[in-house]
């Protein structure tokens, strides 16, 4: 007897149970590590309040030379602006930018943890984790450089402390659009649940492999049903988290604009973005293909299989909502004081 | 098997790059002050990386002068500082009487100084100090990780000229004192400042 196959590309054999729950653990824990998503400058009044007291335990070591490769290389390339307003080394600052981008992604926030969990709860192709990863990575970036340049050229004054106190409001505003979807994808995995147990199947419709291949441009490759409200939940993932600045990059543009170099300040940007993308796109994808490894390594139709997609989709739902209240927690406490 | 421990490495160091995650990047200068009885408080000097102070001087500097007058130190202090009593000035100070957090600090300055931002202010802090060697241990840390805070690499802590008083230091990560850090998505973590461990006497 022919042994149960899952998604071609995701064979047991080829990618172990045991690597994907590692790949997806390490998501949750890279997103989930301390001084993640919300930080506020501190030093200006209108930043977001201070967390609220921690309910888990996540001991963290910190290594201090990786902090300093990141003082280092933001030294570097605020040198390197100096250089490119001689004219010279822009494509060498690019590269800087892409690099601190890079890096600056893999450290907490910028909406790791709603992309990962995002796509435990949904059913999705990878395709759709690669231009989620992006969209965000880049709207992070847009956000900052659209805010910065309008309230420079705007006020010309007061740009870094009025960027602290709009990026605030955002915050606030995608931490409650966040906790929002949580709530819509929960609902839609606990009737997704109910009716399979109710139609007496194990529905695993989202993972099963149907011949799609238009979907995905590859002839015989399977892939995922499009489950209802499928675009338009990815779409608010998408807004809810990407619209919220990326601080460090709006740091950049701020030096860039003092040194007269908005042109500059805006390919850095952009540099910026594409790598942050290269984590955003890792860690969506990691989500996407993780989730229907591990479901595609157990048995076609299996109660245990169907278990497991249920619970991913609820947990996946969970823990956006768990995430968008915790960051929405220090605003309401502020409210109630 | 082999890529089972290749995640495991990988998560490990992606944890480990994770935990750092700094926008501002300060060194600081610590200067003890002394009275009669013993340690009168802390001179804390920071000097800012070349980003925060393109920002600080785009908001602040409203003339372009690369200078900061009085008023415009004041504005510094109001709007770009002051808000760090919310943060005890990331300031910690551990001594036998336990650890102090300073709730307010005084003597605010601000400057510009080789193209970079300084920050400097006096944290009050009144312990004697006797023919017996006492340590007090101080840390400058951000617990939300913003900003990094090191320590300068020359001089980074100096204590005043005195007959009265001498005092000799080292700066090292105390593995007993542990941070509990708390995290803005429902963890919390633990870290070990690097402190600046100082012995004091009084002399004979």
């Amino acid at each position: 007897m022919a042994r149960p196959t899952g998604h071609p590309i995701m064979r047991a054999g080829r990618y172990s149970p045991a690597l994907l729950a590692a790949v997806i653990a390490a998501l949750f824990l890279l997103g989930a590590s301390p001084e993640s998503a919300a930080q506020g400058n501190p030093f200006f009044g209108g930043s977001a309040p201070a967390p609220a007291s921690p309910s888990v335990s996540v001991p963290v070591p910190r290594l201090q030379f990786l902090v300093d490769a990141q003082r280092t290389l933001r030294e570097t390339l605020a040198e390197a602006v100096d250089r490119s307003a001689a004219g010279t080394g822009v494509p060498g600052l690019l590269a800087l930018a892409f690099a601190y981008g890079l890096l600056h992604a893999l450290g907490p926030g910028h909406r790791k943890v709603a992309l990962a969990a995002y796509f435990l709860a949904r059913p999705a192709r990878p395709m759709q984790g690669v231009t989620a990863g992006i969209s965000v990575a880049f709207l992070h970036a847009a956000a900052a450089l659209v805010i910065i340049y309008g309230l420079y050229y705007l006020f010309r004054q007061t740009v870094t402390t009025a960027f602290s106190s709009v990026s605030s409001v955002l915050e606030l505003a995608s931490y409650a659009a966040i906790t929002l979807l949580g709530l819509v994808l929960l609902f839609l995995a606990v009737r997704q649940s109910l009716r399979g147990r109710k139609t007496g199947r194990t529905t695993r419709a989202a993972e099963t492999p149907t011949i799609a291949p238009a979907a995905e441009g590859v002839a015989g490759e399977a892939a995922p049903a499009e489950a209802p409200g499928g675009r338009k939940t990815l779409a608010a993932i998408i807004l809810g988290s990407g619209l919220v600045p990326c601080p460090g990059t709006g740091l950049i543009l701020i030096f860039c604009l003092s040194q007269g170099l908005p042109w500059i300040g805006a390919l850095a940007a952009l540099a910026v973005a594409l790598g942050m993308a290269v984590v955003t796109v890792g860690v969506s994808l990691a989500a996407v293909l993780g989730k229907r490894g591990l479901l595609s390594a157990l048995p076609r139709g299996s109660r245990l299989g169907g278990l497991l997609h249920h619970g991913l989709e609820i947990a996946g739902a969970v823990l956006i909502v768990a995430f968008g209240l915790f960051m929405l927690s220090p605003y309401l406490s502020g409210l109630a004081a | 098997m082999k890529r089972a421990v290749l995640a495991v490495v990988f998560a490990t160091a992606a944890l480990w790059v994770a935990s750092g995650h700094p926008h501002v990047f300060i060194d600081t200068r610590i200067e003890a002050a002394f009275e009669d009885a013993g340690v009168a408080g802390f001179w804390i000097t920071w000097k800012f990386d070349k980003v925060f102070t393109a920002g600080i001087l785009m908001d602040f500097d409203r003339n372009k002068d690369e200078h900061l007058s009085p008023t415009e130190v004041a504005e510094v202090e109001a709007n770009a500082f002051s808000n760090l009593a919310n943060y005890n000035y990331f300031v910690y100070v551990r001594s036998p009487r336990g650890l102090h957090r300073p709730p307010s600090v005084r003597e605010f300055t601000a400057y510009v100084e080789a193209g970079r931002v300084h920050y400097r202010f006096f944290v009050p802090y009144s312990f004697p100090v006797e023919d017996r060697e006492v340590q007090l241990n101080l840390a400058v840390y951000d617990e939300t990780f913003f900003c990094d805070i090191g320590y300068a690499e020359v001089a980074p802590v100096l204590f005043p000229a005195s007959d009265t008083f001498s005092g000799r230091y080292s700066i090292r990560e105390d593995r007993g004192i542990r941070i509990d850090y708390p995290a803005n998505d429902g963890t919390r973590g633990s870290t070990f400042p690097r402190q600046v461990a100082m012995t004091l006497r009084r002399e004979p």
